[in-house]
Order: C-alpha cells, then structure tokens, then sequence
C-alpha cells in the first residue's frame, strides 16, 4: 500500500539526493583539497587537519542524506525548480554594481542595479522603477558619500 | 564591584548624548526595515551594519542593539497586519495576531505586543545584570578544551533549533566551518581554498555571507511569485488601540511568564528567540482553561511570545559577549562586529571593557524605552510603510545590500562574491537548508580550530582532554543529548506523518 506512494518521484529527481550528492562532493573536495595542506598529526595539527575532519564529516552527512532517501518508503519530495529569470537578473544587478562601482562611480553603479533588478520583477512598472533609480541614486550620494562620507565617487 | 556601580557605569555610557542618539537610529531604522516584510532581524542588522563602521565600539553595538529590537518588533507588525512574519521568531505572534487583526483588532494588537517587548527586556535585564557576573567568574576558568567544547554544543544546539531536517543543518554547521577556514591560517600562515585570489586570503566576511543568505536569497525567492499581495487598510486610531480591562488583566501574566520562558531560554547557546517564542506560545495554551481561544486572536497568545521574544534576544547576548559563544545568527553578527572592532569576546570583556559591556546592557533598557517612545505614535505610519508595494521595494533594498557590501571593505571583490554567494543561498534554500547553522559555523569555524589546536597540543594529541575535564564532558554529553532528544522526535514525527496518510485512505 505505502511502498507504491514512494515511488512517486524517482530517486535522482528527489530534494533529499540532490542535497546529499551536493553536501557529499562539496565536502569531498575540501577534504581531498585540505589534504594537500599538510595533515600533521593531533599533537602537531598542520593546516589541511581541520579541513579533512570537516570536510570529511560533511561528506558522510551528504552519503547519510543519499542512503537516508534510498532506504525509505515513504514519497519523496521532488527537487523544486529554480526560478532561473529573478535568480538570473538579481545576480547580474548585483555583479553590475561590482563592475561600475570603481570605473564609472555611484550614479552609474546605482542605476545599473536598480534597473537590471527591475528586470527581475514580473510586476514592475518600468516609470517606477526609473524613478526609483533616481532617487535611490540622490539618496545614496546624500547619505552614503555627503552624510557617512563612504569613499565612493559620485561620478569618474 | 557591585550590582549598583555596574548600573550606574552603565547609565552613565548609554546616557550620554551621542549614544541616545545612535540607539534612537538604531531603533527606528531597525523597525523600519523590520517591519518590511519578508526582511527579519539578521537582514536589518546586516544591511545597516556598515552604518555603524564609523562609530567607535561601544556606539556601534549600542546601534546595533536598537535596529535589533526595532526590527524584531517591526517583524511582529508585519506578522500581524499581513500574516507574513519576517523572522521564524515573530511567526509565532501571527498565530493569533493576524485574527485579531483581520477582526479589526489590529490596533490593540500592535500596542500590546509593543507593552509586552517593553516587559521582556526590562524583566531579562535584570536576570542578565545579575547573572552575567557569575557566568564570567566561571568561564573565566575555562581552558581550550573547554571552549572546543562549549562551541561544539553551540553549534549542535543550533542545529537542533533550526527548523526541519537534523541531517541539514548539520550539513550547514559544516558548510558554514569550511568557509570559515577559507583565508590564511593564523598558525603556519598557509592560505587555503583562495581559488587562486590573494584577496581572499583575508577570509570571506561574515557581513557579506550574511548579506548574500539572508538579503540576496530572500529577495529572489520573493520575486518568485507572480502575485503581490493587497495592501491592508487597517483601520487603527487611539480608542481602537487600548485593551479592555480583562484583556490587560489576562496579558500581565502572560507578559511575565513569557519573559520567564525567554529570559531562561535564551541564554542557552542555540536556543534564541525562536524557539523561546514557541515554548512560551505553548505554555500559554496548555496553562489557559479555554484554549480553543487560540489560533482566533487569543491576546495571551500574542503577548506571550512577543515578551519571551524580546527577554530571549536580551539574555543571549550574554552566551555572546562573555563566553563568545553567539546564541543564534544574530549573537553571530554581534559576535563579528566585536571581532572587527578588535575586541576579543569572552569572560575578559567585563574586567577589560566594562564600559562597553555595562554600557550596552544600560542601553538595552534604554533602547526598549525608545521602542515604546517611538512606536506607539508611529504604529500609524508604519503600517503605510507596508502598503509600499514590493516591486518598488526590491530595488532599493538591492542597493543597500551592495552599497553595504561594497562598503565593507571598499572593494568591488566583495560585491561579486554576494551575487554569487546570493546565488549559492537561493539553491541551499530551495533545498531547504537553513541558513542560520551555516552563518554560525562561519564564525565559529576558525576559533573552533584555534582551540582544538592548542588543547591537543597541550594534551600531546590525547583526545580524552575533552572527556577528563569535567566541565567539557558536561559540555559534551549535553550535546549528545540534544543529537539523541532531536533525532528521536524526528522519528516520532515521521512515524506520525506516516499513519496520517494511511488512515485518510
């Protein structure tokens, strides 16, 4: 009876595997990277001992969490789908501001990320989100360079 | 010294002008953001963080203490007006805050959760000036066994605390030490995990890690859905705010048994104001004699939590300042900007900066004074904040996460690794990992190896250090017996969830 309802989603597609392969190869890698540091002993630990335990332990959680969902019976929760288009255009205002904030100053910077954040949003008006790059870029060259005195450059 | 003396030291740091000033910012713009929704605690005091940088020490935790308490109180105003709570800690306070809210009670609702944080401090501020001494005189004893020790529970309690799989946030304590190893080792001076960029040799900043799990993540995960939600018109005027006189007579004990539960909880490393307002939520059920009144605008069930959420935030900054052990993500971010204005935390921070630890808990009272100096005339306003549509709100909140980022140590670098650690924190919380464990574990991670370093040195790599010393064993077997307690309710759980379905067929 319940042994079918766990078949609903496959193995590879459930949330419980996917963490796990994703713990067990990020821990994996800090340990086999940590090893190169020099393990040392527990007396005289070197600069990879930490890292290796660690890492290591990560390692087994993420095999836990795969032989935790292989083993059971119960349904699996599937993965969910990643929301690629905010998580895309987020990112992107967020790395443009990197990008602008030295070679072009904070009016650039601030608008560039405003408006590639607006992009972002399935509800935004573009006439707001002008307007609100405007004032958030009067806003920041008011408080964070005039008020806080922040070395940013308003324009370069 | 005695109790007066350390009051009157007190005082007279938080009474000066400059600081009364910087805790009235503090107070307003943490409630600002807080009240924000989908913004909680940590958010509001990461994003404002870099705000206090200019300040010397002693100004800049007072600061940040008051945007704590004005955001755990603005997160309970969101919680209540619109359901959509801000922090897990004031998720609570929607149980029964929203219903009173939609009855048209909002407006009692919001003064009384704002008399009930007031009651919650001011009652675990007088535990905390009373017990901070004597946790120090004991920890001053402590050796690096003992601290491995007593973080090592730390972060297993935070584990347990953290909502969900135990397997998780495991998982994240661990994550979170790896990336607190990356940088220079303080002991052979090697660098490790740089990717190859000498920059990062300095370590990855807590504020940015934070900024990228708790602003960044929150932000795409909120832009995930088409809808916005309507704004709420609350109808709230000065009649409509006051309780009646059975409702005042029943919030007094609740107020108080609230603060009980907080003030005892929070000082527990891990536990925090989360799992305080719950408990308290709870005992406030079971001691009703009609408690099908909850969940349909009880007020106990909204003062309780709200005061035990409060007490809980006060004593944990004990665990935090004096043992150097952050109690939950918050203590965490504390903890860090100690570490960055160069002060050690530990049983040394009373005898060595009185004025800064004495001066902070002064103006903690002072800072609950403010929150009901501030709110109770502006409840008006904030609640207009609310109806600020999020696709106006969204940008700006971006600049302020990259202008602080950027801020933080005036590079650029720093503000590439939040959009990629931003990215990192949407995939682990669409895996449901908890962000919390792993920003505690960053902190920790490097003061963790430090001491594991030095108590096998001592102990010529004898790992029965950790068992021989009585005080770590103690530490210990509390951790195993929190491993052992969670992962057995855990099982319960799943056993319950098991025959749920069974029997609905």
């Amino acid at each position: 009876m319940s042994e079918d309802v766990g078949l609903r989603v496959g193995l590879f597609r459930s949330k419980d595997f996917v963490t796990g392969v994703l713990f067990a190869a990020v821990g994996f890698w800090f340990a086999f990277t940590g090893a190169d540091y020099g393990i040392g002993s527990a007396r005289r630990m070197g600069p990879g001992y930490f890292p290796v335990v660690i890492g290591g332990a990560l390692c087994l959680v993420g095999l836990g969490l795969i032989l935790r969902t292989s083993l059971t019976r119960l349904p699996r929760d599937p993965t969910p789908r990643l929301h690629v288009w905010p998580l895309f255009f987020l990112t992107a205002s967020v790395v443009a501001f990197g990008l602008t904030i030295n070679r072009f100053g904070l009016a650039v910077a601030c608008s560039a990320c405003v408006l590639l954040a607006g992009a972002a949003g399935s509800a935004t008006r573009w006439k707001e989100t002008v307007i609100v790059a405007l004032v958030m870029t009067a806003f920041s060259a008011l408080v964070f360079v005039e008020f806080l005195g922040l070395p940013m450059r308003l324009w370069r | 010294m005695g109790l007066l003396e350390n009051a009157a030291l007190g005082f007279g740091v938080a009474l000066t002008w400059n600081n009364l000033l910087y805790c009235l910012i503090g107070v307003v713009f943490g409630t600002f953001v807080g009240v924000l929704p989908g913004l909680g605690a940590v958010t509001a005091i990461s994003m404002l963080l870099p705000f206090t940088f200019g300040l010397e020490p002693v100004g800049a935790l007072i600061m940040l203490t008051g945007i704590l308490y004005g955001a755990l109180y603005g997160g309970s105003t969101s919680s209540i007006l619109l359901n959509m709570p801000g922090t897990p800690a004031s998720a609570v306070v929607a149980l029964d805050g929203y219903p009173m809210a939609q009855q048209g009670r909002a407006g009692v609702a919001l003064f009384m959760t704002a008399i009930a944080s007031f009651v919650g401090g001011c009652t675990a501020l007088l535990a905390v000036f009373v017990a901070a001494p004597w946790i120090v005189s004991f920890a001053l004893s402590f050796g690096a066994p003992e601290y491995f020790s007593m973080m090592f529970l730390g972060l297993v309690a935070a584990a347990a605390a953290a909502s969900g799989d135990l397997f998780r946030s495991i998982g994240m304590v661990l994550l979170g030490l790896l990336m607190g190893l990356i940088g220079m080792d303080i002991v052979s001076g090697a660098r490790r995990f740089i990717f190859g960029m000498p920059i990062l040799s300095e370590g990855l900043s807590f504020i940015v890690v934070a900024m990228a799990f708790f602003g960044l993540t929150e932000v795409i995960r909120n832009l995930e859905t088409k809808n916005e939600s309507p704004p709420l018109k609350p109808n709230i005027n000065w009649r409509g705010m006051l309780p009646n006189r059975t409702e005042a007579r029943q919030s007094i004990g609740s107020a108080l048994r609230g603060s009980g539960v907080g003030g005892a909880l929070g000082a527990l490393p891990g536990a925090g104001p989360t799992i305080s307002s719950f408990i308290a939520y709870m005992v406030e059920v079971r001691l009703s004699r009609n408690p099908e009144r909850f969940g349909k605008g009880a007020m106990e069930g909204i003062v309780a939590p709200e005061a035990a959420n409060n007490a809980a935030a006060q004593t944990g900054y004990v665990p935090t300042l004096t043992l150097g052990i952050p109690g939950d993500a918050v203590g965490a971010l504390i903890l860090g900007t100690l570490i960055m204005h160069g002060i050690a935390p530990g049983p040394r921070v009373i005898s060595q900066h009185p004025e800064l630890f004495w001066g902070l808990l002064a103006s903690m009272l002072i800072a609950n004074l403010l929150l009901l100096v501030v709110n109770i005339p502006f409840i008006g306003v904030w609640v207009r904040i609310l109806s600020i549509p999020y696709r106006i709100l969204y940008p700006a909140i971006m600049i302020f996460l990259c202008v602080g980022v950027f801020s933080v140590a005036n590079s650029p670098f720093h503000v590439m690794v939040l959009g990629g650690l931003g990215a990192v924190g949407y995939l682990l919380s669409k895996l449901d990992c908890p962000a919390s464990p792993l920003l505690l574990g960053l902190i920790l991670g490097p003061m963790m190896e430090e001491n594991l370093r030095r108590a096998l040195l001592i102990s010529r790599g004898d790992f029965t250090v950790f068992l021989t010393s009585p005080v770590s064993a103690v530490f210990l077997g509390i951790a195993a017996l929190v491993v052992v307690l969670t992962v057995v309710s855990g099982i319960r759980r799943r056993r319950q969830n098991r025959r749920a379905p069974a029997t609905a067929e």
